[in-house]
């Protein structure tokens, strides 16, 4: 099973293959927040420099 | 004659340095004061009255014997119940963790131990510092000392309620999202969420490793640097943490404000979200403040607050629920409704996403280094309002409402929160002092300066007043 940013699965689907358990309540609340959480990653779906790294890029000098 | 929970840490030090004050005195009055009213505030999950008694004797013997350690000795506190407590259950506030007996304190608890404080006992937070405000949870929510039908915020929440009715004279909070700078909001305190990697994580139940801080919560920013002088260590465990010079913060508060540069992000406050307009009041009476105090006063720009929000999401979720996962999967039943939607989120955040996140984030922290090259320290708003009722926080942290505190974890930047005032209602108001990275004592300065220039640090929650328990 393939999730993709322009077709995502449903989340019961996804939830089934994550092996979470959930109750309506909490599922119906998650479907609000998972539709924020695509919309947050889409809006920093933009075209990148490969040289912007990310921030937490590992550093294993010390002074 | 000040009453004993009225002291800050700064004015009862003295006294407990010149052996007027003993530490044995004050930590029966704190715990008197905890029985007393805590039945109302929930700010406590386990008080120790026994552990606290020994501790002060202890101190006490200490500084008789000419053994003084510092601003700290003898200093009732209160701990977050997220920090590990060396034989003392450290609870997430969560079923999951209810029987959990750390075998180490974390290296915070540890600090504050050897600099002499007494440990009162272990504060309430939102479950896991993620889900509040909770009622589904084995002990009930904190509630706000200015007005018991109010939120105190989270997740710091028993935190800014214990030093706001006078229940501790410090208290260590957590800030991954705004956690510290929420409750001392809107509780009235002071609380700095120092730079990210200046005060040790380690011992500290992570909720997302990156956007994690700990910190201090106090009645004044002078007290949270007395605080800090202790806590800003190195810590070798903690990969996080930086191995940097350490401030005196102390000394730092002696400084003056005059001719620093403060950057107002207007556009937060004024176009990316709606804000009280007692709020932005406050703000602009603090502008007027820091004039008055010689300060030149710049308006600046920055990403538009969406942007850190978007950023905070997909990291503070994934890094959520990676720590989380075997436990949801296993035993969801044992969290709260909360907690459980809002770390089960991270499962649903692609792994290309979280990185993109991070490369943003790098992105976000260049360009508010180069807003920082124009002004020494930022100005907004801590929350957009004063304390809603508990129990009507809603989601706030649906991204239909934006945040000013996510911002600064995003970018790992000191904040910290200060009272700017009193709504018509009696609540407290709020304002946020951001810093360059580790110029976490200029940031206090800044907020002790405005503290001492105004008079909201003299006005007190009046319901937990008890004036037979008074200092010369």
């Amino acid at each position: 099973m393939t999730d993709n940013s322009d077709k995502p699965l449903p989340i019961e689907a996804k939830l089934a293959e994550y092996g979470l358990k959930v109750g309506p309540e909490t599922l119906a609340a998650l479907k609000g927040a998972v539709t924020d959480l695509e919309t947050a990653a889409r809006s920093i779906r933009v075209k990148r420099s490969y040289l912007q790294e990310p921030a937490h890029t590992l550093r294993l000098w010390t002074k | 004659m000040t009453a004993l929970y009225d002291l800050t840490i700064a004015e009862a030090a003295p006294l407990l340095k010149a052996k007027t004050l003993s530490p044995v005195e004050l930590t029966a009055a704190y715990l008197s004061r905890i029985e007393a009213f805590d039945g109302q505030l929930n700010a406590y999950i386990r008080v120790l009255p026994e552990q606290a008694m020994a501790a002060a004797r202890k101190a006490e013997a200490e500084i008789m014997k000419g053994g003084y350690k510092g601003p700290l000795h003898g200093v009732p506190i209160g701990l977050k119940d997220i920090y590990n407590t060396r034989g003392i259950p450290t609870t997430g506030h969560s079923a999951l963790y209810r029987d959990h007996v750390p075998e180490e304190d974390a290296t915070t608890t540890r600090l504050l131990a050897e600099a002499g404080t007494i440990l009162l006992g272990k504060l309430s937070t939102w479950e896991f510092a993620i889900g509040g405000t909770s009622f589904d949870l084995p002990w009930p929510p904190a509630r706000n000392p200015w007005n018991l039908a109010h939120d105190p915020a989270g997740s710091s929440s028993g935190a800014g309620a214990a030093i706001a009715a006078g229940l501790a004279m410090g208290s260590m909070g957590t800030d991954t999202g705004g956690s510290i700078r929420g409750p001392a909001a809107w509780c009235g305190i002071a609380g700095l969420k120092p730079t990210y990697g200046l005060v040790s994580r380690r011992g500290i139940l992570p909720l997302s490793f990156s956007l994690d801080h700990g910190g201090p919560m106090c009645w004044t920013s002078e007290d949270c640097a007395l605080m800090m002088d202790v806590l800003a260590q190195h810590d070798p465990l903690d990969p996080g943490s930086a191995d940097v010079a350490k401030p005196d913060f102390r000394g730092s508060l002696q400084k003056d404000v005059k001719g620093l540069r403060i950057g107002v992000v207007r556009h937060f406050f004024e176009t990316d979200a709606e804000s009280d307009p007692e709020i932005k009041a406050g703000i602009e009476a603090a502008l007027t403040t820091f004039r008055d105090l010689g300060c030149e006063v710049i308006d600046v720009t920055l990403s538009p607050l969406s942007a850190y929000g978007d950023v905070a999401a997909l990291i503070s979720r994934s890094e959520a629920f990676a720590f989380h996962e075997e436990t949801l999967k296993a035993t969801p039943e044992l969290y709260g409704e909360l907690a459980r939607q809002r770390i089960m989120m991270g499962a649903f955040v692609r792994a290309c996403d979280y990185v993109n996140a991070l490369r943003e984030r790098g992105r976000l922290i260049a360009e508010i280094a180069t807003v920082f090259e124009a002004v020494d320290a930022l100005i907004c708003p801590t929350m957009p309002g004063v304390a809603p009722k508990l129990g009507e926080l809603g989601n706030m942290m649906s991204r239909s409402r934006p945040s000013f505190t996510r911002v600064f974890n995003v970018t790992g930047s000191p904040a910290l929160s200060v009272c700017t005032g009193f709504s018509a209602a009696g609540l407290p108001l709020n304002m946020q002092i951001v810093g360059r990275p580790f110029q976490d004592d200029l940031v206090l300065r800044v907020g002790s300066a405005f503290e001492k220039a105004t008079s909201f640090r003299d006005r007190r929650p009046a319901q937990w007043a008890q004036p037979a328990l008074a200092a010369e």
